[in-house]
């Protein structure tokens, strides 16, 4: 039996107009009188006769009239005989596109076979069951959604199906769908177009299916891969909360009917097992699992979180984080009082605020690695280029070595980071004179000898937004104002300088200024608690490393970052920075595998990414430039899937073009030779030529 | 001849009082012929004669005897007496028009009847078109007028038009020389009216038919599609009005064409008749029919 489709099926509401005619018909009919007579014997049956036939043609008419309305209404939508309908009576030559799903998903597991590996398979048997001149064409609808083969003979696409790997990124079958209709769609030939789909259906991965109408004319045949209903344990997401107690934040979810109790979720650091946490979850939830990060050393570090899971889907029940430990912000700090027990040393609370355990052989790795120097070792200290250090602590010197000023100014414009503290016993003369190219304002006399405990000075007016007080922007960050000042000098700001901070008098507090390339700041009272109590105030140490950090360059204190994260299955595009331009790398993927990278110009790269875990960017002399973390996509995870009749049922038939692409569809030579819609015109053509006949007849 | 008397066709449905409805008619007619050259034959009085012995004194002219000294007595009608026959079609086909072709008939042999019996004629009635024939010899006198009113009070027209033995058997008693009014729209089957008049005019009867036709028959004012159904035999054919009038008219025709040859041939007075007509036209029809006979 042939069964008629039609590619613009909306147009056969223009079947409605037949109710016109009809009507029209009913509504302008003559009713017949009926007239009682007192004899028919004048009347003969001839002229019953002539009634009937009358009436035939009034039938005949109408029905000529909607006809030939049907037929066009018909045209219009474009009938055609589907390949199935007519694939009894010849075979016909076949145009299909094959959509594949190599979303990550495919290799899951059903009853031991991946259905990756059901895919292949079955591509296989499609692909032998074509006709020498059927044309195939072949689409990845794994995002980024691509063809992998344009329309060629089935036997020349059997290579290619048989080097397809199975991918890691996510699955749309909607744009696949989308982009196969596309495909047919400028194939303009006369064969019979069909879209077969291999996948395993993942509901999250055919969402789009809707937002992807097929023509009519478009036989779509479903291969499911997987079963319905599939469980799987995930682990959603890993971050880095560096503000928090436990910095190591996993998600893991259930996608299934059964609750977990006994789940166990390792954390692993640079591959070595660092503790396990318990995971209980209820059917279909998701829940936060916390763990403390260690003490790393500086560099990049690759962090993992694993599930203990025996589901059907491997590679999800890992995720995995980078992070970098910056290393240590070397620092000088010169000491004027060597010789004396620590705790009366001039530096003893700098230093303590910047290296907390300075001195212990189990400290942890510290921000700053700081080291005490006398006065005298000053010079020699910087005199490397490049220096090592980046930041010098100076408190008030009374005596000023020789070649003192010379050194801190080559080692400021060379980038480096100086910030001076004032003290009792120093020559403002001197410091004005050694330092006149460093300091940001000029000392001038010591003020604060009479003053009493009643009228200490505080501080009054800061740069909440410069670098060294931001972090007491926030609310409940510290009270600055607290920390009490009884002595100080007058200072007279240079031009070039910017005062951060002032006494609640107006006096500069902290002037700072830039010299050459590196940075130089004056607060205007001791290091230690000889002037003020600040450095036994908790908003001491903050400050310090912020304008520590603010002078040796750095942005706000870098701590410990994570690294980038990145989709599985996707291209990435890093910018190493315009410093690693034009340069060759070593990508080494995970499982070992390595291969050759160039950045452009401006230290861009683009990298493939294909299985999930960590990707080191390494220079040529085999330093760690950039670790990546790579993860598989979250909704990969969730394997519950449609069935065929489900996903049928969800496909939106019709046209898929705008109107004017309508017009031009319409009248446009038929694709197929299947398409009826000539043979409809002409019918209607016929069927206009009888209405005139009968029409007139009727009338005359 | 302009009608002194005209009588509404409607009226003749509307009034079942048959004797009051002729009455009307006849007395109605009679007074406006006063100067018509029918006077003569519408009075009781025939001639005169001379007195004998025996004749009733009432009927001695005076005034005669007064001028010339004679006695003279009038001879009226009665002594010219003439059976007349009404033949009145009682068929379904009868029952039709705005103005009824029964309705009418029955009111033109009810005045004919009481013109007949004004003037001592004896007047007879068959009323044919069932297969039950009715009828009443003829006679003269009010009692028998008034029977004839009554047979034709209750008359109903039904049926074929389709006589039977019983009528022909009727016609075989007209053996005396007489006057028969036939009064129907013929529309008989087959060859029914040549064989009717043939008999009659074998039975030595001098006749007069009446054709009516109602203006619907006539005029065919018909239009759009119709389903036309025979008021006898119940049969329908549909038909388009507007385009059959020509043929219809053209077949009317010619049956009336037909039924005038049929006439002349039997030296029959024939009157066709529109049911909208006054009734008038048919008495004076008669009236010239009676001075022949």
């Amino acid at each position: 039996m042939f069964q008629l489709s039609f590619t613009h099926a909306a147009f056969l509401a223009g079947l409605a107009s037949l109710a016109i005619p009809i009507l029209i018909h009913l509504l302008l009919r003559r009713k017949k009188v009926r007239r009682r007579f007192s004899t028919l014997q004048f009347f003969l049956k001839k002229d019953e006769n002539t009634g009937r036939r009358r009436k035939l043609f009034h039938w005949l008419l109408l029905a000529a009239r909607l006809g030939l309305l049907a037929l066009l209404v018909s045209a219009f939508a474009r009938p055609f005989l589907p390949a199935s309908a007519s694939a009894s009576h010849a075979h016909q030559k076949q145009q299909v596109v094959l959509v594949l799903d190599r979303s990550a998903s495919m290799q899951a597991t059903d009853a031991g076979i991946s259905r990756w590996s059901r895919a292949k398979e079955q591509l296989r048997k499609t692909v032998a069951e074509m006709g020498s001149e059927d044309e195939v064409a072949l689409v990845d609808c794994a995002a980024p959604v691509a063809v992998l083969s344009p329309f060629v003979r089935a036997e020349q696409l059997v290579p290619l199906i048989e080097s397809l790997e199975p991918g890691f990124g996510e699955g749309e079958v909607g744009d696949g769908l989308q982009q196969a209709v596309k495909l047919l769609s400028a194939r303009n030939s006369s064969g019979q177009p069909r879209i077969d789909i291999f996948s395993d259906l993942q509901r999250q991965s055919c969402q789009k299916v809707i937002y992807a109408p097929v023509p009519d004319n478009i036989e779509v045949k479903i291969f499911p891969l997987g079963a319905t209903n599939t469980p799987n344990l995930a682990v959603m997401d890993l971050v880095l909360q560096v503000a928090e107690k436990a910095p190591l934040q996993a998600t893991v979810a259930n996608y299934s009917d059964q609750n977990v109790r006994d789940g166990k979720l390792d954390w692993i650091i640079d591959g070595e097992s660092r503790g396990s946490s318990p995971v209980g979850l209820s059917a279909h939830a998701a829940r936060s699992v916390t763990a403390p990060l260690p003490s790393l050393a500086a560099g990049w570090h690759r962090v993992e979180a694993r599930l203990r899971a025996q589901d059907r889907f491997a590679w999800d029940d890992a995720r995995y984080q980078v992070i970098e430990v910056p290393p240590p912000l070397r620092t000088l700090c010169v000491e004027t009082r060597t010789g004396q027990p620590v705790f009366k040393e001039e530096s003893f609370f700098v230093a303590s605020a910047l290296q907390p355990g300075r001195g212990d052989s189990n400290a942890p790795p510290a921000l700053f690695d700081l080291e005490k120097i006398s006065p005298e070792a000053l010079a020699k200290k910087l005199s490397g280029n490049p220096s090592p250090y980046r930041l010098v602590l100076l408190p008030a010197l009374r005596e000023l070595p020789e070649g003192s000023g010379r050194a801190l100014l080559d080692f400021v414009q060379r980038g480096g980071g100086v910030l001076f503290f004032m003290g009792g016993g120093l020559n403002a003369s001197r410091y004005n004179a050694e330092f006149q190219e460093l300091l940001p304002a000029t000392v001038g006399r010591l003020e604060g000898e009479t003053l009493t405990s009643e009228n200490y000075w505080h501080l009054g007016e800061m740069d909440l937004k410069s670098a060294p007080f931001a972090v007491f922007n926030q609310p409940h960050s510290g009270d600055l104002t607290l920390a009490e000042f009884w002595r100080r000098y007058a200072l007279a700001p240079a031009a070039s300088a910017q005062v951060l901070a002032r006494f609640d008098d107006g006096t500069p507090f902290l002037v700072c200024k830039n010299v050459g390339q590196g940075r130089v700041a004056l607060a205007n009272t001791t290091a230690d608690t000889g002037w003020t109590d600040w450095p036994k105030h908790k908003t001491f140490v903050p400050w310090l490393h912020s304008v520590s950090h603010y002078l040796a360059g750095d942005a706000l204190s870098p701590g410990i970052r994570p690294g980038e994260s990145l989709l599985a299955g996707t291209t990435a595009e890093l910018d190493l920075g315009t410093g690693f331009g034009s340069q060759n790398f070593r990508v080494y993927s995970p499982g070992g595998a390595e291969s050759a990278a160039k950045t452009d110009a401006h230290g861009g790269l683009q990298l493939p990414l294909g299985k999930p875990g960590c990707y080191a960017i390494k220079d040529s002399g085999g330093r760690i430039v950039r670790l990546l973390a790579v993860n598989p996509p979250r909704k990969e995870s969730d394997l519950a899937a449609m069935n065929p009749q489900e996903f049928q049922a969800q496909l939106v038939r019709g046209p898929a073009r705008s109107a004017s692409g309508w017009a031009a569809d319409v009248l446009a030579p038929g694709r197929s030779e299947n398409e009826l819609w000539r043979l409809f015109m002409l019918g209607a053509a016929g069927l206009l030529v009888l209405e005139t006949m009968l029409s007139n007849r009727t009338h005359a | 001849m302009s009608s002194p008397f005209t009588l509404d066709p409607d009226l003749l449905g509307a009034l079942d009082d048959i004797p009051l409805l002729a009455r009307n008619v006849v007395e109605g007619f009679l007074s406006g012929l006063h100067q018509s050259p029918f006077l003569g034959y519408s009075t009781e009085f025939a001639s005169y004669r001379q007195y004998m012995q025996g004749d009733d004194l009432r009927h001695v002219d005076w005034k005669v005897w007064g001028r010339t000294d004679k006695l003279h007595v009038k001879q009226f009608e009665s002594e010219t007496n003439l059976n007349c026959h009404l033949l009145l079609d009682t068929s379904a086909s009868m029952d039709f028009g705005q103005a009824n072709k029964f309705q009418y008939g029955r009111a033109l042999a009810a005045a004919l009847a009481y013109l007949m019996v004004r003037q001592h004629d004896a007047p007879g009635l068959t009323l044919f078109g069932a297969e039950a024939v009715q009828g009443l010899p003829t006679h003269s006198g009010r009692r028998h007028l008034d029977d004839l009113f009554q047979l034709l009070a209750v008359a109903t027209p039904q049926g074929h038009t389709a006589p039977g033995p019983d009528f022909w058997n009727v016609l075989e008693t007209f053996d005396r020389r007489g006057l028969t009014v036939v009064i129907s729209d013929l529309l008989l089957p087959g060859d029914v009216v040549s064989e009717l008049f043939r008999r009659l005019h074998n039975h030595r009867q001098e006749i007069i038919v009446f054709h009516l036709l109602a203006p619907e028959e006539l005029d065919f004012r018909y239009d759009g599609e119709c389903i036309f159904e025979d008021a006898e035999t119940r049969e329908e054919i549909p038909v388009h009005a507007a385009s059959f009038r020509a043929e219809y008219l053209r077949r009317l025709t010619a049956f009336r064409h037909g039924i005038k040859v049929e006439c002349e041939k039997y030296e029959i007075d024939y009157h066709p008749l529109r049911t909208d007509a006054p009734v008038t036209e048919a008495l004076i029809a008669y009236l010239q029919s009676r001075l022949n006979a």
